[in-house]
């Protein structure tokens, strides 16, 4: 199953284990087989993971970007620190749902999904910390 | 006339705020005998449900956890039955380097004895062996080798003989051993020898050995012996190890004689299948568990099936270990994910915006001011990561 990839200009992405900038016009094509791919908005480091879900998203993006769950296996104790440590904080039906649902996803060797579910993580992180009630927004 | 108690406003907030205690002491007491923060659905309808949620998923990874569980227990037991076959293996590669040694030292010591028993090298053949001895011509042939023949005069001593039986080829070797008192000739198992001699009196079969005129193998008789024990032994050590690998099942999945074993590993009932490898005598390339170790070609061609079997259980513990590995993250992983359900269902309350939101903060101000907490990047993530700055 190949992917259509298309980047802007001067944009730079993370292709298995290769990290690729575009030239000065933007680009289209093809990824065939299943690798790890990051686009640079997608891409947190450690200077940006700045906040508790911000972490746990950057855990979950470097268990991605190790490949599988087996291969991520030095950081899954960081991975469940940083989610109890959420939990303790934050233990909303929402955000319960949400952690749970980012380590489902990782067991089930979803780790793209994985990711996607941190960032809803930090949607909701942002909600809370701005003083919106999450009961109200749904 | 009922006595009515009049009570001042002031007492009357008192009062409530001790009602309102209790209620919240018994509350607390119940959450803290159950473990639960929420107890009943009447409590919090959101939370009683979510964390109930939890628990059950908690409990579905268990069955998940328990599956895993077994299959480590069945690689476990595969591992140690392979550790156990590869002393057997070492143990008959080493029986059939023992037949090697012994098999290429196998001598022939049928000839008679020599009539003086203080001869030494330089004694006169025909002085040693007086009653057998006669003068005359021997012709030798090793193997499919040159037909070689000296003549043997009164004066030649036993040491002239040695020589020119050594002479012949490189594989035979002649010796006169004193404590016995007869001329040995050493040669590579399997090798046949051939000696004739022209006399009447058959030099060759009574000082010498053998039958004059016709072909003698080494290696299957005379002290070789010792090599038919060693092939004996041999042979319990393969029936041994077919019999190791019928034993190595754990809850009937033997992974060592070819069952595979299928794990669910997560919930979405993707498995791993483990493949089974056939372990036993056939499976590990020996050709049979019966052997022959008449010749040194057909020890070799053991000692050659021995170092390859051991080659194979290498290659199927490394294969058992991976697996092994695979599943031992996956497990600490669902223990840990359960773990989290289960705190996850403790700790369940109903959103308190304020309380929540400083939560949060705090915790982000401690992990700002924490030194490694997020220093589990590994150097090759790290060194990727390092050109999005």
């Amino acid at each position: 199953m190949s992917l259509r990839l298309k980047i802007k200009p001067n944009e730079k992405i993370i292709i298995g284990n290769t990290v690729i900038e575009n030239g000065q016009k933007s680009a289209s094509f093809l990824v065939h087989n299943k690798t790890t791919i990051l686009r640079e908005k997608d891409i947190l480091t450690e200077e940006t993971a700045d906040s508790p879900a911000k972490r746990i998203y950057f855990a979950v993006q470097l268990m991605y970007m190790a490949g599988n769950l087996e291969a991520s296996k030095s950081l899954h104790s960081s991975f469940f620190a940083l989610t109890s440590d959420f939990m303790t904080a934050c233990p909303t039906p929402e955000a319960i749902e949400l952690l749970t649902e980012i380590g489902d996803k990782i067991l089930a060797d979803d780790l793209y999904g994985a990711l996607k579910t941190s960032r809803k993580l930090i949607a909701y992180e942002k909600k809370v910390m701005d003083g919106f009630s999450p009961e109200k927004e749904e | 006339m009922a006595a009515t108690v009049n009570l001042s406003a002031s007492i009357r907030t008192n009062l409530l705020a001790l009602q309102n205690t209790n209620i919240l002491f018994s509350r607390t007491s119940e959450r803290l005998s159950t473990g639960l923060r929420v107890n009943s659905a009447l409590d919090g309808a959101s939370p009683f449900f979510a964390a109930r949620n939890l628990n059950n998923r908690a409990a579905d990874f268990t069955g998940l956890k328990d599956g895993i569980g077994q299959a480590i227990s069945t690689l476990k037991t595969a591992d140690k039955g392979i550790e156990a076959l590869t002393t057997l293996v070492e143990q008959a590669k080493s029986l059939a380097d023992q037949a090697k040694e012994a098999s290429t030292q196998v001598s022939q010591t049928s000839g008679a004895s020599a009539s003086t028993t203080d001869a030494t090298g330089s004694t006169a053949l025909s002085v040693a062996f007086t009653a057998n001895f006669t003068e005359g011509t021997i012709t030798i042939q090793v193997d499919s080798g040159a037909v070689l023949s000296f003549a043997i005069f009164t004066t030649t001593t036993i040491d002239g003989l040695i020589t020119k039986l050594e002479n012949i080829d490189s594989g035979l070797n002649a010796t006169y051993n004193s404590t016995t008192d007869k001329l040995e000739l050493i040669a590579t198992a399997g090798s046949t020898v051939t000696i004739t001699d022209d006399s009447s009196t058959a030099f060759s079969a009574n000082i010498i050995g053998g039958t004059s005129g016709s072909a003698t193998t080494f290696g299957s008789t005379g002290s070789g012996s010792s090599v038919s024990s060693l092939e004996a032994d041999y042979e319990k050590v393969l029936t041994e190890i077919n019999q190791l690998v019928l034993d190595t099942s754990y809850k009937g999945i033997n992974l060592l004689n070819g069952n595979n074993l299928t794990v669910n590993v997560n919930e979405t009932n993707a498995t791993l299948t483990i493949s089974g490898k056939t372990l036993n005598v056939t499976g590990l390339g020996f050709t049979a568990t019966t052997v022959n170790f008449s010749t040194s070609g057909q020890i070799d061609s053991s000692i050659t099936e021995a170092k390859a079997a051991l080659t194979s259980l290498r290659d199927a513990a490394s294969s058992f270990s991976t697996d092994l590995s695979l599943l031992q993250a996956r497990d600490s992983f669902t223990t840990d994910l359960i773990n989290t359900l289960q705190t996850g269902a403790g700790l369940l309350v109903d959103a308190n915006l304020e309380e929540e939101s400083a939560n949060l903060l705090a915790l982000q101000t401690r992990q700002a001011l924490g030194t490694s907490s997020l220093a589990f990047a590994s150097q090759a993530q790290q060194s990727v990561l390092q050109l999005f700055r």
